[in-house]
């Protein structure tokens, strides 16, 4: 009896241990706390929503929040099975939006904003840096929905560069398009 | 004599225990039992022999002892015992030198003092503020200017303590004003980290004694601004 209290302690200090171990390598179990715990340590938030944008090549979850002045993006990657970790491998973090509208390409995926309030789509034109032509050249138009939020985002290929003949990608132009498809507005970048 | 008759019978006992890391300890409390036996029916005036051979007589069939031995000393439960104890121990090593660093680095940079200049103090500000965010507390403690145009503040940040390992910000800035143009100079900073608490200082070079506001960054979109014509304190 006294042996099987003592094993029943042990497992205790074993598993205060092991969660400690877990909390400060940054495992969490869900990708929102992951979210969670960034936002915290960037001094943001707490956002009220945390939506779910894409998978990236490697696994990698990508979650964004809109803030006052633009939104924030962060990877959660899954870990030993059960787990979600913070990583710092992809480009993501805080996106100003100081304009009325506003898009990147986060690595693989578009993401942006727009203050257009009857914006219903947008049609964001990718050019990238053509190595052999030493000029920028188009890589291609994308059509995204806008969220009623402002938000938008749309997962690329990780090969989209690749393909169009360009060593990388990045947003020339955003246009946004109202319910009847008329041009309310135009961000270039 | 009487010893190498209780030892036959304590190793007889203990060859039935297959867990053979309690066999030492089984082996040490049966012979305390068996001297004291022993050394009762020896102050009852029985001889050496006849005591040693009665002490063992009593203690019963040793097969049977040992047996029964067994069942309390079940290998199974001993290896998981054993296992865990020893994984239990290295864990509080563990935990221990984990808190003695925390520790160490959280003391060194809580009771660390922060120097000032030595040029005279035109005027101070104090207490500024403390401004309460998300994950952390962000206090500024006092803003001190100095007679050859340096303008400076100390600040504390205290960092939730269940932030995950890496994260958190470090540090804050500021933009110090005239009207509507901002003082663009040098300057420098000094802060003490540790996971949970920084403590630190900024200063500005060349800032005109007409500065009238200084606005605080803390993080991405919060902005702090404090006067600095009100509150005044003057040096003597």
């Amino acid at each position: 009896m006294k042996r099987k209290k003592q094993i029943l302690r042990n497992i205790a200090v074993i598993l205060v241990t092991a969660l400690l171990y877990l909390w400060q390598s940054g495992y969490h179990l869900t990708p929102e706390a992951v979210f969670r715990s960034a936002e915290k340590a960037e001094w943001l938030g707490p956002a009220q929503e945390v939506m779910e944008i894409g998978t990236r090549d490697d696994g990698c979850l990508c979650l964004v929040a809109l803030e006052q002045k633009g939104f924030y993006v962060v990877s959660a990657k899954p870990s030993l099975g059960i787990f979600w970790k913070y990583t710092n491998e992809h480009w993501d973090g805080y996106f100003p939006v100081k304009v009325k509208t506003r898009a990147w390409v986060s690595e693989d995926i578009i993401v942006g904003q727009t203050r257009e309030t009857d914006a219903v789509e947008v049609v964001c034109v990718l050019e990238g840096w053509n190595i052999e032509k030493n000029d920028w050249q188009d890589v291609g138009r994308y059509t995204i929905p806008v969220g009623e939020n402002g938000f938008f985002s749309m997962t690329l290929g990780s090969d989209t560069a690749e393909t169009a003949g360009t060593i990388d990608c990045v947003v020339k132009e955003v246009i946004c398009k109202n319910a009847a498809g008329e041009v309310i507005g135009k961000d270039s970048q | 004599m009487e010893k190498e008759y209780f030892e036959t019978y304590i190793r007889e006992v203990t060859s039935h225990v297959k867990f053979r890391f309690d066999r030492r300890a089984i082996s040490q409390e049966l012979r305390e039992h068996m001297e004291d036996l022993y050394e009762d029916l020896l102050a009852q005036d029985i001889d050496e022999e006849q005591a040693a051979q009665l002490t063992v007589d009593y203690m019963g069939d040793s097969e049977e002892l040992g047996k029964e031995l067994n069942e309390v000393h079940h290998p199974l439960l001993g290896w998981i015992w054993l296992v865990t104890r020893w994984m239990a121990g290295l864990c509080v090593v563990m935990l221990v030198l984990w808190g003695i660093v925390q520790g160490i680095y959280f003391g060194e940079t809580y009771f660390r003092q922060i120097e000032h200049k030595s040029e005279n103090v035109v005027y101070t500000i104090s207490p500024v503020f403390e401004a309460h965010l998300y994950g952390s507390v962000v206090q500024i403690e006092e803003i001190r200017y100095y007679d050859d145009g340096t303008l400076e503040y100390t600040y504390t940040i205290r960092q939730n303590p269940w932030l995950s390992k890496g994260m958190g910000r470090g540090g804050i800035g500021a933009e110090i004003y005239v009207g509507e143009e901002v003082c663009y100079g040098n300057g420098g900073r000094f802060a003490s980290n540790s996971p949970f608490y920084e403590k630190g200082r900024n200063w500005s070079y060349d800032v005109p004694l007409e500065a009238d506001r200084i606005v605080f960054f803390l993080g991405y979109e919060k902005e702090m601004e404090v006067s600095l014509t009100e509150g005044r304190v003057m040096a003597e």
